[in-house]
């Protein structure tokens, strides 16, 4: 099989979705441009939601929230966040194993 | 990011009963405050919630299913019970008693607010619980194709 095929979407509904929703790479020969931005996007998100939960942790030690589950609630987020990003480079990163092992 | 839209709703919905419990506990504690400022007995307090939508500004951005879904709740108003009447006792040595010699008390039933603070607290229970449902199952679905 071809493996510039991988890259193809042939269906038309596919690509259609793909570009209403801007997955694609504009540029057809950057692809890995395009995830890595995707990757380094989701670390920023990643670390806005570290620093909400250190903010909520900061504000309950001084006595300011009025509950206790608002400090919970960020710290679950930015635990969840933290897998998901952790969970991206594992497949960036065995992808990449992947491909360095190719014989020549 | 779209994936905390649960854990948003569910942590609205544990605000919101956390204010009920307050306005509970201010209930039973001025279960006998014969005088306010106004001269009047203290009137029970009553919590209504409300659906919290998406704004009509944010809708525009937001996906499709995100509107759909709406935010959670919020508190929509505190409301003083004027339809139960205070209740009247008779104690002619009471500083607030009338010429007649009656004393009115809150229209407070500590019962009633002992079944709402039990009905509060379950319902915090229960978006804690969906929230670690929700918290679960983003876990979850991480552990996909692993072995």
């Amino acid at each position: 099989m071809d493996i510039t095929l991988l890259n193809r979407v042939d269906s038309n509904y596919l690509s259609n979705i793909a570009k209403e929703q801007g997955l694609r790479a504009k540029d057809p020969e950057e692809p890995f441009s395009s995830v890595l931005s995707a990757m380094m996007n989701s670390l920023n998100e990643t670390n806005e939601l570290q620093i909400n939960a250190q903010e909520e942790e900061i504000r309950f030690a001084l006595g300011y929230s009025d509950n206790t589950h608002d400090m919970m609630v960020a710290a679950a987020k930015a635990s969840v966040a933290l897998q998901y990003t952790a969970a991206v480079r594992d497949k960036l990163i065995q992808g990449y194993q992947e491909l360095m092992q190719i014989q020549v | 990011m779209g994936l905390f839209q649960s854990f948003n709703i569910s942590a609205s919905g544990l605000t919101a009963q956390r204010f009920r419990t307050d306005i509970i506990a201010q209930n039973i504690a001025n279960v006998n405050t014969t005088r306010k400022e106004d001269d009047e007995p203290y009137r029970r307090k009553v919590v209504t919630f409300q659906e919290k939508r998406v704004t009509p500004f944010s809708q525009i951005y937001s996906t499709s299913k995100n509107a759909l879904v709406g935010n959670g709740v919020r508190v929509s108003r505190v409301t003083e019970d004027y339809d139960t009447d205070f209740v009247e006792v008779y104690d002619p040595s009471h500083p607030d008693a009338d010429e007649n010699g009656y004393v009115f008390y809150p229209n407070v039933n500590t019962v009633t607010e002992m079944t709402n603070l039990i009905d509060a607290t379950r319902a915090y229970e229960a978006n804690a619980t969906a929230f670690n449902a929700s918290k679960s199952m983003a876990q979850a679905g991480l552990q996909v194709g692993k072995s």
